[in-house]
């Protein structure tokens, strides 16, 4: 029995103990409680009938994960179809999978060298780019697509009048103004994508230098907000919101000039 | 946030995914659940990525989400829609007639892990199968680390029960 003055150690203290979770001075006394108490071994010796070997009973369970399903679910965000009304982050992530991929899709035509991949690393990478786009928001994943563009990537002119006018109609937003030589870049083409369940237009500019800019539009929810400046994948963006619609300008070109060409797109595209 | 943190989670989402599974089975007793419990943790662990300090234990931080996600709202709904829980024998227990000859006493340790209450078998498993300790599970769960041992206690009580009457299980 432990001496007078000791508490008799619980339940609780015991299983510490038999778990290590006990510090070093509560460990001490406890040896001390259970070398002067048989009744407290034989409790101890009861509390250590419940040990199992519960890690490697589990361990069996390991093999039936349905991994390639759970990792399918990740990326089966790039099918509309599988977009179902549950609960509204999921919609938001799966969506954001969604424009990741189709933007992806679409700058992969453009990179160089993607061709000459074996398909498995094609597939590596896409699959790395879907999980990894989530929760970064539709910069992000601009941001994503636009690192893959280089110059050549605009060059020949592909200005269409259609797709011009196509993604103005979508967007209620006339963009004529807009779609023409600003600020030193020339506009080369418009191109519908979606971002979110929402509309998402994209205009080519080809700067005199060679640097290739994207001027991307969607319609936001969000309270007007200034332009800001803002670095993503080594790219500068400039993006604000202002009267329903959500607006970003990326390319690698210093603050100062892409806030200049921001500033004169502002004013196109005003209503 | 950094990228760096990002890939973490990305990373630890993608290879802990049969660990996040085994725990959400364990939670649910139920397949189906289970998979829609690491699914959501999935969702949300992506959302909040930003939150997710380096440095620090990502697979419980993963946890703490599916533990969350479970307690405020899947086993809801699974009251609600009357799911019920299934037969433990057909939950936790291992597919292939080759493993199940070899392993019936791990067999009976899934099934009598199973038939301990809820937060005694939610405590047993971040704590004996995870190996966390019981700080980690104490935050996981979000209960002081007395709860963690009184339940600890109480779940080594009853297995030792069982242990003296093993046909009961």
């Amino acid at each position: 029995m432990p001496t007078t003055g000791q508490h008799m150690p619980t339940d609780e203290e015991l299983v510490a103990y038999i778990d290590g979770e006990l510090s070093l001075d509560a460990r001490q006394a406890m040896d001390e409680a259970l070398a002067a108490s048989p009744e407290l071994c034989a409790r101890l010796e009861e509390l250590h009938m419940g040990d199992r070997p519960f890690r490697e009973a589990f361990d069996l369970l390991l093999d039936q994960a349905p991994v390639e399903r759970m990792l399918a679910r990740l990326t089966e965000q790039s099918t509309p179809v599988a977009v179902k009304p549950v609960e509204g982050p999921r919609t938001d992530w799966r969506a954001a999978g969604i424009a990741a991929m189709i933007l992806l899709s679409v700058g992969l035509g453009f990179a160089v060298g993607w061709g000459a991949k074996p398909v498995e690393e094609k597939i590596v990478e896409i699959e790395k780019v879907v999980q990894v786009a989530p929760a970064k928001g539709w910069r992000q994943a601009v941001a994503d697509y636009q690192a893959l563009f280089i110059t050549e990537s605009l060059t020949p002119d592909q200005g269409d009048g259609a797709a011009l006018a196509l993604v103005s109609e979508r967007l209620g937003l006339p963009l004529e103004k807009a779609a023409a030589d600003v600020g030193g870049v020339s506009f080369r083409r418009a191109t519908l994508l979606a971002f979110n369940g929402k509309e998402l237009a994209q205009l080519a500019y080809l700067g005199d230098d060679g640097v290739p800019l994207a001027f991307c539009i969607l319609r936001s929810a969000n309270a007007d907000a200034a332009p800001a400046f803002e670095v993503r994948n080594d790219l500068g963006i400039v993006h604000w919101v202002e009267n329903g619609y959500g607006y970003m300008l990326i390319g690698k070109l210093p603050e100062q000039r892409l806030d200049t060409i921001a500033a004169d797109l502002r004013e196109r595209v005003r209503l | 946030m950094g990228e760096t943190d990002h890939d973490i989670v990305t990373a630890a989402l993608t290879a802990e995914l049969p660990r996040l599974w085994r725990y959400a089975l364990s939670l649910s007793r139920n397949h189906h659940m289970a998979e829609e419990l690491v699914q959501a943790t999935c969702v949300r662990a992506l959302e909040r990525r930003d939150q997710f300090q380096a440095g620090t234990n990502v697979l419980a931080w993963l946890f703490t989400i599916l533990s969350s996600i479970w307690k405020n709202q899947l086993r809801a709904d699974k009251v609600r829609t009357g799911g019920g829980f299934v037969d433990p024998e057909e939950v936790l227990v291992v597919d292939g007639a080759r493993q199940m000859e070899t392993n019936n006493l791990l067999r009976r340790v899934l099934r009598e892990v199973e038939s301990l209450p809820e937060a005694q078998r939610q405590t047993v498993h971040l704590v004996y199968v995870e190996q966390f300790t019981y700080r980690e599970a104490a935050h996981i769960l979000d209960v002081p680390i007395g709860t963690i041992m009184s339940r600890l206690a109480a779940a080594r009580t009853a297995l030792a029960g069982l242990a003296r009457a093993p046909d009961s299980t």
